[in-house]
């Protein structure tokens, strides 16, 4: 379904130092700097498969989706989204993706969601029939009975998140490029949005595309992910042979009561920070309850969470240890 | 021949590029100040506009028109685009932003009246515009031979003194209009109705000899006329001392009057502005 | 066909329910057309004093021109200022990415989005003063008016492909929004025939700024003064202008670097 190979993505950048004399300089000798985004990406993904794309910020996640949804001109490269080329940006390619972009939306602030599923509607010529069962369908899995007459703006996020997924669903795209469509929410939301998402892809056997920086999302929707760093690719594989080889350790972080010295914390787990009354140690996954408890009854604690390490972290541990499977 | 060749290619290429950097330079800084070019371009064109279609009148009239030919239009309008690019003021639209957006609350909590903070920002602004107020006017003169402003520095200083009078009237009607907006959601609109009379009214359009007497008598009450006419005939040294002394006097009671009526307007808007609450 | 249609109904329509919902505002707009009009036709009794004429033009036939600059007014008001400015902010916020996304042109997208009912006004009066004028003059004559009509809605394809041209440059600049506030105030020429000017300034007004194309030539064919090449002129400013403009647009998405996340 989707086709990449050796895809580019490069930017020129004007480099200027801040301030009068920066700008001086600048004006008798300009430099330029090429920043690579996308350097040399490739990879496959059939019809159906539901992939996370994960990287820090500013490591070619969105560059690349942008790409496959035909917004940007790769430098050099090929892409082939469900056949098409995606820059030549041809009406029937674009009427079988979608993009859906988190804190950014594409519903008309001042008009009633229902307004902007109409204009849908009318642009990509659903005929009524399949127009009002999609509406069905969205309704009920999404919850969206009573907000759908309200001016968008006075929706809260969560809500607008809904309608804006719904919105860029009516068309039933085959291909879904979803760039961190749960930001900002709050858990139960995310939830919600994660198992439309996989209904979804259920009913229609639409192609996802899912970046995140929440581990939960990618956990939940992807079997498959695909790492991304400065703009290469470091890691395409298997999730789950991913996380329990990277990253076998949670974080518990300990708010104490009392000082309690590095060593003593240290005979518990290894730890991870210690500042002042506030202590991360890193437990192995399995052993993260008996460890917890065995903290919390003879460790004077005042509070105590327990988390996944963030994504970067996964993947800053992908550098430094040899666990990187090509 | 050839290296010299490539020598001075190389060196226009590089001019080029000079050039083009310097416009974008002169650009990005310029939209730094989007707000006062904008108001700036606003205001600007119509006494350029008008000044070449009275000169086109006069030539159509054998040269001269009522005491003005070419090169007096051509001086009178370039007075009157300096006039008007001097006495500006775009506070009651910032008055209007403060209280809708609530920004006005944290401003009362000082210990100065909010006044002294626009007054101050309007006159920055005018310095910024100064370099280009200047090219123009250089420009200007050389469009129409023999065009040019008065040469005498007492004019000048007369010039100066009275359009800081006609900036603070200005500002202050503005500001009147400002407090408005404590009461009405558009007050704003009354600042657009002023735009057009005083376009029409402020000599801007055409100087006033050229009103039906009736007309310009009733103008010659409003504030108008000070705004843009009399600094401009000062400005060309085309009026006498005791007209210009009656100018100044006649200013300075415009600015009295509209100090007092923002007073009072201020303080029955703020009373009402905390009763309603921020 | 039928899409575009029903998008301009949906867009159009939705943004009269907003606008009708503030009486006052009509209102206070409606005020401001009315003096603006009335102002404009003071200035022009003004430059008419005494009889004399305007660049050959006499009062009534000036009023011609008045009426064709403010119905220009009315077009850019109503059409375009609320949507061509925009595009900046498309661009700055990246709701830009979401238009060129969608399966339908997207410059037809931009440019209909949004419809400022507030300055309908302009486009009455301005069609008022035309049709007033045109019935005192005997010159005024229904092929002239055939080929006015023509020219006028050339008229407004060529200030629309000149406006959208400066807001497409928002692609690489910011704030630029504000050269249309130039333009529009250079277009305050347009209230008279091209004839008052003198030399330079018709120059300025024909070929630079083409104000004169604008409002002079279709007034002119109004009255009955048309010449067959100014007509024609005018039209082929107006063609090539939407085919530059539309080259332009092509020519920024190609280098659309759109906002990164």
């Amino acid at each position: 379904m989707i086709e990449v190979a050796n895809l580019e993505k490069h930017y020129t950048v004007n480099e200027k130092e801040p301030g009068i004399a920066g700008s001086l300089r600048s004006f008798f000798s300009r430099k330029t700097k090429t920043v690579k985004a996308v350097d040399g990406v490739s990879f496959k993904i059939e019809a159906g498969e539901m992939v996370g794309f994960l990287g820090a910020n500013g490591a070619g996640k969105t560059t690349t989706l942008k790409m496959l949804a035909g917004l940007l001109h790769p430098t050099a490269g090929m892409a082939k989204v469900a056949g098409f080329t995606p820059f030549e940006r041809r009406s029937s390619f674009l009427k079988t993706i979608t993009l859906v972009m988190g804190q950014k939306q594409q519903l008309l602030w001042d008009l009633p969601a229902l307004d902007s599923f109409l204009v849908n509607q009318a642009i990509y010529e659903i005929p009524d029939l399949e127009y009002r069962a999609t509406m069905k369908e969205f309704i009920e899995l999404l919850d969206l009975d009573g907000i759908l007459k309200k001016q968008v703006r006075k929706l809260s996020l969560g809500e607008r998140m809904k309608c804006e997924l719904a919105a860029a669903l009516l068309h039933r795209p085959k291909v879904l490029f979803l760039d961190e469509p749960t930001i900002g929410l709050d858990v139960n939301m995310q939830v919600r949005i994660r198992e439309f998402v996989a209904a979804y892809n259920q009913r229609f056997n639409a192609t996802v595309i899912l970046t995140s920086h929440y581990m939960a999302d990618v956990t939940a929707l992807c079997k498959r992910i695909v790492v991304v760093d400065k703009g290469h690719i470091i890691f395409d594989g298997d999730l789950s042979a991913l996380i329990e080889r990277s990253s076998p350790a949670k974080i518990v972080k300990l708010e104490l009561s009392k000082i309690v010295p590095r060593e003593i914390l240290e005979s518990y787990a290894p730890v991870k920070s210690l500042d002042g009354l506030f202590a991360e140690l890193l437990v192995p996954r399995l052993e993260t309850s008996k460890v917890a408890g065995r903290l919390l009854s003879e460790l004077p604690v005042a509070d105590v969470t327990i988390q996944d390490p963030d994504i970067e972290e996964i993947i800053g541990e992908l550098f430094q240890s040899q666990k990187v499977k090509p | 021949m050839k290296l010299e060749a490539k020598i001075q290619m190389g060196l226009l290429e590089n001019l080029w590029r000079k050039s083009k950097t310097m416009f974008a330079l002169w650009f990005a800084h310029m939209t730094v100040y989007r707000a006062e070019i904008f108001i700036w371009m606003l205001s600007g064109v119509v006494p350029l506009i008008m000044m070449s279609v009275w000169i086109g009148k006069a030539s159509a009239n054998g040269g001269t028109l009522e005491n003005f030919n070419a090169a007096s239009f051509a001086a009178y309008f370039l007075a009157a685009w300096v006039s008007q690019q001097l006495t500006v003021a775009w506070v009651a639209w910032e008055m209007n932003f403060q209280i809708r957006q609530g920004e006005l609350s944290s401003k009362l909590l000082r210990p100065i009246d909010p006044l002294w903070e626009h007054i101050f920002r309007h006159f920055t602004e005018r310095f910024v515009r100064g370099p280009f107020i200047l090219v123009v006017v250089i420009a200007g003169t050389f469009i129409v031979p023999g065009t040019k402003l008065t040469p005498d520095l007492w004019h000048v200083l007369e010039f100066l003194l009275v359009i800081n009078l006609a900036f603070l009237m200005r500002f202050l009607i503005q500001y009147c209009i400002g407090t408005l907006c404590f009461w009405f959601e558009n007050a704003t609109a009354f600042d657009e109705f002023l735009y057009v009379l005083q376009t029409f009214l402020a000599g801007g359009f055409a100087p006033l000899e050229f009103y039906p007497p009736a007309i310009r008598a009733v103008v010659e009450w409003t504030p108008f006329p000070y705004m843009v006419y009399y600094p401009a005939k000062i400005l060309t040294g085309t009026l006498s001392s005791s007209e210009t002394l009656r100018v100044m006097l006649i200013t300075l009671a415009w600015v009295l009057a509209f100090g007092v009526l923002r007073s009072i307007l201020w303080r029955f808007g703020i009373k009402k502005y905390g009763a309603v609450g921020a | 066909m039928s899409r575009y249609w029903q998008l301009i109904k949906i867009f159009y329509g939705a943004s009269i329910a907003v606008q009708l919902e503030y009486r006052v505002n009509f209102v206070v707009n409606l005020i401001g057309s009315l003096l603006t009009a009335v102002g404009s036709l003071f200035g022009l009794s003004i430059l008419i004093a005494g009889g004399s004429s305007l660049g050959g033009w006499n009062q009534t036939e000036a009023i011609v021109i008045v009426g064709v600059f403010t119905l220009m007014e009315g077009f850019m008001g109503v059409f375009l200022y609320p949507n061509l400015n925009k595009i900046g902010e498309g661009v700055r916020t990246g709701s830009m990415d979401f238009t060129l996304l969608k399966p339908l042109d997207a410059q037809f997208l931009i440019s209909s989005r949004d419809v400022n009912i507030l300055r309908v006004a302009d486009l009455l009066i301005g069609v008022g003063l035309i049709v007033y004028a045109s019935l005192q003059l005997a010159s005024v004559q229904a092929p002239g008016v055939f080929v006015a009509v023509l020219l006028i809605l050339a008229g407004f394809a060529s200030i629309y492909s000149i406006w959208f041209m400066l807001c497409t440059t928002a692609f690489w600049w910011v704030g630029v929004e504000n050269i249309t506030e130039l333009f529009w105030g250079f277009f305050r020429a347009g209230q008279f025939p091209v004839t008052a000017f003198p030399g330079w300034g018709r120059i300025l007004f024909t070929f630079v700024i083409p104000v004169a194309f604008i409002t002079t030539v279709p007034a002119e064919a109004l009255i009955g003064r048309g010449k067959l090449e100014t007509a024609l002129g005018a039209l082929g400013v107006a063609v090539l202008l939407l085919i530059v403009s539309r080259l332009f647009w092509k020519f920024a998405l190609r280098n659309y670097t759109s906002a990164s996340s």
